[in-house]
């Protein structure tokens, strides 16, 4: 294999049908061609074949998240979108994409997208002192005034520099609404141990979707929503539109509850009906 | 001043000798600080403890200074090597640390600054916030900076602007 063909797989993924065992035999020449490159010491071309094998994972994992949403694993969806978020983020400092090529910048774009529905509000977020750690490439423990000379985040023989934490105290555990870890979700507890998150936003989009790289977009806005939705709350309860006061002398006295609410738009026709009532 | 989503506070300090005369800190690395041109300071007394504690990806940041620094200026970091430890907090707003230098010297740190989140860091959105401080030792002047990072490039001449109305 070599580089032109290898663009034109990472380049054709809309059309690519090919069996895992085939999928198998591309990432093994992938590693075979950056070792041939490493042995030969070719530092730049090595690195070449990493962002090239960074392209295959975020596009597998994309794909993946889409299907995980099909089949209702949502959370697993989630983890497969911030792992795109993270492999992006290595990779960009050292590959630019044109007029997405490889589909990186659609990728992003619906990887947010989706990110953006999901009813997920907290997360833990671990504190702690790091007080030892080593280099990925080298495995000397890292000093400042004495480094190893390898660079987090560089590329070395075709992989690359991150550090690994030896020692550690790990000193608190945060709430936050704005995390680092985004897989670290605060769910609510349950009996049963079970994910009670309200995924209907989701249900609704992914049911409509008949490919991972369709485009939609959505649009947020207040509609007022039927009492009917909220026989659970008395007269005195705060009122479901979240304004502080009591249902009775707010919403319960208009047509509805004023909520989110999010309307959907496709690029190809749909039969069914195209906006959602959002009532978290 | 408050614009958007970004802060700048300048505020007055009464000497620079607390930050560079710490029991912590060895006489030797004492001695080198006082040449220093520019210098990554801890975090001291977070919560309960006492160790100086620098943000997660110092490293990173002495290393990116160290190596696009003019051979004239000299960088430093006020810690001995044995007592460097990170703190890691895992929020999404990125503390790029804590730093000192002349006023002469501001721009070009800041504008390395700027360098280092725009090339360096593996930022996920251009919005994700960063939150600095620079001790700027002869005018005895401390500036926080939160915002964007991509704002960070720009914030030189406001500075400039801010510490002149004062």
């Amino acid at each position: 294999m070599n580089e032109v063909e290898i663009l034109e797989y990472l380049k054709g993924l809309e059309n690519r049908d090919i069996s895992p065992k085939e999928e198998n035999t591309f990432t093994n020449n992938l590693k075979e061609i950056k070792q041939n490159f490493v042995k030969d010491n070719n530092q730049q071309k090595a690195k070449k074949i990493w962002c090239y094998e960074q392209i295959y994972n975020v596009q597998n994992i994309y794909l993946s998240a889409f299907e995980l949403m099909k089949k209702n694993k949502f959370y697993e969806a989630w983890q497969n979108f911030e792992q795109i978020e993270i492999k992006l983020s290595f990779l960009y400092p050292h590959f630019k994409e044109k007029n997405n090529e490889f589909y990186l910048k659609l990728i992003l774009e619906y990887t947010r997208k989706f990110q953006s529905l999901y009813p997920y509000k907290f997360f833990i977020s671990t504190e702690e002192i790091i007080k030892e750690k080593e280099c990925s490439i080298c495995g000397k423990k890292i000093s400042l005034r004495n480094h190893c000379g390898h660079i987090p985040g560089e590329i070395y023989d075709g992989e690359m520099c991150l550090r690994r934490i030896t020692k550690v105290d790990f000193i608190g555990v945060s709430l936050v609404n704005s995390p680092d870890r985004k897989y670290a979700v605060a769910f609510p507890s349950t009996s049963e141990g079970a994910d009670s998150f309200d995924y209907k936003l989701l249900k609704y989009l992914i049911n409509l979707l008949e490919s991972p790289f369709e485009k939609w977009n959505y649009k947020w806005s207040k509609r007022r929503h039927p009492h009917s939705f909220f026989k659970d709350i008395t007269p005195n309860d705060n009122c479901p539109c979240e304004s502080g006061k009591k249902y009775v002398d707010c919403c319960l006295n208009e047509k509805g509850v004023l909520r989110p609410h999010c309307q959907f738009y496709f690029y190809k026709e749909k039969k069914e009906k195209m906006d959602f009532e959002y009532c978290y | 001043m408050e614009e958007q989503n970004k802060k700048i506070v300048i505020k007055d300090i009464k000497g620079i000798e607390k930050f560079l005369n710490n029991d912590y800190i060895s006489n030797e690395l004492k001695n080198k600080l006082k040449k220093s041109d520019i210098i990554i300071l801890p975090i001291e007394k977070f919560r309960e403890f006492k160790d100086p504690l620098f943000p997660n990806g110092t490293e990173k940041i002495y290393l990116f200074l160290k190596d696009n620094l003019s051979k004239e200026y000299n960088l430093e970091i006020a810690i001995d090597e044995q007592d460097y430890k990170e703190l890691g907090l895992h929020h999404n707003l990125i503390f790029l640390g804590i730093f000192m230098c002349k006023e002469i010297l501001l721009p070009f740190l800041l504008s390395m600054l700027a360098n280092y989140t725009y090339y360096k860091l593996p930022l996920r959105s251009k919005e994700e916030k960063v939150k600095l401080t620079i001790i700027v030792s002869d005018r005895l002047k401390k500036i926080d900076f939160e915002g964007p990072a991509k704002d960070l490039k720009n914030i030189s001449k406001e500075i400039k602007d801010i510490s002149k109305n004062e």
